[in-house]
């Protein structure tokens, strides 16, 4: 009786349903909501963001989705080691959604274990063969490794599913450029800028194929870089990742908006972004002049004189002595 | 019973064994660098653009094994970082091809000139000589061969032909000139090297050369003169170099640190900041534990008016080698910019304790110890 399959049948056939409901792995513990680390360097303003999402994930820890939020909110804002444990919850909880996993895996790479988080995505590409940002970001990795060669597999393979996608045939492009093509990127990032001028990285690397190819004049080149040198890498978003904007800031963010602003003359974005850089520095020279200019460009010239003063003499840079005199001449008709 | 094989299958087996070894053939014929050459060569203490260029290089000629552009730029790579003697390899695959590209036989001839094989070198470029008669720079090339191996007229021949083209070209006078030299044609010799010496006057090996010149035509003044100018300061070797659109081409693709940070030096002066920082970049991804170039990187977000990404690379600079004083002194500016006194304070500080005489620093010191007593 105890040889016979029907004595075995029933038993199969339960742990096969347990394996299958619990994804075929033994079940893991659900971690606690990550508290951030004493030793994780971030500013008040990067504090307040993350610990809106934290009070989000304490309220539902048992929720995927803000548990995953308040991962996207640790990892945007440098705690990385903190966004790991929040994505692996967030894995744990809604184990069919590849964005966790590959999400987790970033983090491993942004911790320095690249190798790691490559077999991970490796791995999730394999389970989820369509799930485009996973790959993606692996092929940008592979490169940055130096493993071009395998990079433009994974590339080609996306370009496959999603052939027009402009931020899959910039990375070709990157990689091409990368393997000593500059030429392939050439055809690459001339049809992408003439269709897309307001991504910054294709031009970033367009310029760099300029500067190694030595085909424009280097003014024009310097210029390129001018609008885009800070420009970085865009990896293919699902929808959740779409949604998850604004979530970056800090100091040096803010100050970055108000600067883009300034320069598309959006006035008010600028303001809104540097008076939240000033909320918390009020003292950094920095900020001050940017408020100031903010304040002059929006009539209130007098309140940024005051603000202006706070700044030592022998630290006005070129920059402040013109507001300064342009204001001075405002306020003396 | 006997079994008879049909005179038609014997031709099928036949036309399937032609096609099989020719399969063969081809992709033997790429294994002539085989995946493990390419592994040799990128291992090691290898700067990471370089390893990327030769391994994305090798990738696209590997995927594409009969494309004769992607043969033969994976050849111009490996030239372009100086293994001839693989490059030569790649563009006799590029070349089985493409027979009749003058390009991959001329880049050949220059990588087996650098390997040595002066005979095979001339070969190419004899052969280059009926695909483009018109490139100049292989007048030039062929001469100089042919001047090495003795054929001193020809050689004559060829670079008169090179200087038609390119009249003011002074490394093919300077050559002409040598050549003339060795032919005992000391006149016209004279009148090359005093082309190249209006342009270069100090220049050592046209000096050396023309007193050569003055003395087998006896002019003993000139001789003198010649002699006393070349124990003069300033006398120096110049390596003049060829205009080679060709071969400029293949050096395009080297990545090697060293010519990157040259080519920011080049921007720095002109002050193109943004691309001194690109060419850093690359320079700072082949060689990441090197403090001078993240401190450079630093100073010219610094000048761009980026402090607080200067800090940044600032930083790393001083995490590799933290006794750099001049990265102190231009952190302390660029903490100054940000309005973070009380960091550049410490960090002129450690200036002083590290370099007691520091002269760099002692205005910013003054600057900020005034700041100090203000604040207090």
């Amino acid at each position: 009786m105890i040889f016979s399959p029907k004595f075995y049948l029933p038993i199969i056939i339960l742990v096969m349903t347990h394996l299958l409901l619990t994804g075929c792995s033994p079940n893991e513990p659900l971690p606690p909501v990550s508290k951030l680390r004493p030793e994780t360097s971030i500013d008040s303003l990067q504090k307040e963001m993350i610990s809106k999402f934290e009070a989000l994930a304490l309220r539902s820890p048992d929720n995927a989705t803000s548990r995953g939020k308040y991962g996207f909110a640790l990892f945007e804002n440098g705690a990385f080691q903190e966004s790991l444990d929040e994505f692996k919850a967030a894995a744990l909880l809604d184990k069919n959604n590849p964005l966790w996993e590959y999400r987790t895996a970033r983090s491993i790479a942004m911790l320095g274990n690249i190798e790691s988080a490559n077999e991970k995505l490796v791995q999730l590409c394999k389970k989820f063969p369509e799930y485009l940002p996973a790959r993606h970001y692996l092929a940008t990795s592979l490169l940055d490794s130096g493993s071009p060669g395998k990079a433009r597999e994974q590339i080609n393979q996306c370009l496959a599913l999603s052939p027009n996608s402009f931020p899959l045939k910039t990375t070709l492009a990157e990689i091409s450029l990368e393997s000593g093509q500059p030429e392939v990127a050439l055809e690459i990032l001339t049809q992408i800028t003439n269709s897309d001028r307001q991504s910054p990285y294709p031009f970033y690397l367009l310029g760099k194929t300029y500067l190694i190819l030595q085909i424009a004049a280097t003014n024009d080149i310097e210029n390129i870089f001018r609008n885009s040198l800070d420009s970085e890498r865009v990896i293919l978003k699902d929808k959740t990742e779409r949604s998850m904007k604004g979530l970056k800031t800090g100091l040096q963010v803010e100050v970055k908006n108000c600067l883009l602003s300034l320069k598309r003359k959006d006035w008010n974005q600028a303001t809104v972004s540097i008076q939240k850089a000033y909320k918390l520095y009020p003292n950094d020279f920095q900020v001050l002049g940017l408020f100031a200019q903010c304040l002059h460009i929006n009539g209130r010239t007098n309140e940024a004189f005051t603000l202006i003063q706070k700044i030592p003499l022998t630290f006005r840079n070129t920059q402040i002595n013109l507001l300064l005199k342009d204001i001075r001449k405002k306020l003396n008709g | 019973m006997t079994h008879q094989i049909n005179p038609f299958l014997q031709l099928r087996i036949l036309i399937l064994l032609v096609i099989f070894s020719s399969i063969f053939i081809t992709t033997k014929s790429f294994s002539q660098i085989t995946q493990e050459d390419i592994q040799t060569l990128t291992s090691g203490e290898i700067a990471l653009p370089v390893k990327k260029a030769i391994l994305g290089s090798y990738s696209f000629a590997k995927d594409s094994p009969s494309d004769f552009k992607a043969q033969l730029q994976l050849a111009k790579v490996l030239a372009s970082h100086d293994l001839h003697k693989w490059a030569q390899l790649q563009y006799m695959e590029a070349i089985k091809l493409n027979p009749d590209n003058m390009e991959a036989h001329y880049l050949n001839g220059i990588s087996l000139e650098l390997l040595g094989e002066s005979e095979s070198s001339l070969a190419e470029y004899q052969k280059c000589a009926v695909l483009d008669p018109d490139y100049a720079p292989l007048s030039f090339r062929i001469g100089e061969l042919l001047g090495r191996a003795g054929k001193i007229e020809a050689s004559v021949e060829y670079l008169k032909k090179y200087l038609q083209r390119r009249p003011d070209c002074v490394a093919g006078q300077r050559r002409l000139a040598q050549s003339l030299v060795t032919a005992e044609r000391y006149t016209e010799a004279k009148e090359y090297l005093s082309k190249v010496l209006l342009v270069h006057p100090n220049e050592k090996i046209s000096l050396t050369s023309m007193a050569t010149v003055q003395l087998r035509l006896g002019n003993m003044e000139e001789l003198a003169e010649y002699q006393k100018l070349l124990t003069e300061d300033g006398v120096e070797n110049i390596a003049f170099s060829l205009i080679d659109a060709l071969e400029f081409n293949v050096e395009l693709l080297n990545k090697s640190p060293n010519i990157w940070i040259t080519k920011s030096e080049e921007f720095d002066k002109t002050k193109q900041f943004s691309c001194a920082i690109v060419c850093l970049k690359i320079a700072n991804e082949g060689r990441p534990n090197d403090p001078v170039v993240l401190d450079r990187i630093g100073r010219n977000y610094f000048r761009l008016g980026k402090y607080r990404k200067a800090v940044r690379y600032f930083n790393r600079s001083l995490s590799i080698d933290g006794s750099r004083t001049i990265t102190l002194h231009n952190r302390a500016l660029a903490f100054i910019e940000i309005g973070k006194i009380q960091s550049a304070i410490q960090d002129v500080e450690l200036i002083f304790v590290l370099e007691p005489d520091n002269n760099r620093s002692s205005a910013l010191k003054k600057q900020l110890d005034a700041v100090n007593r203000d604040r207090r």
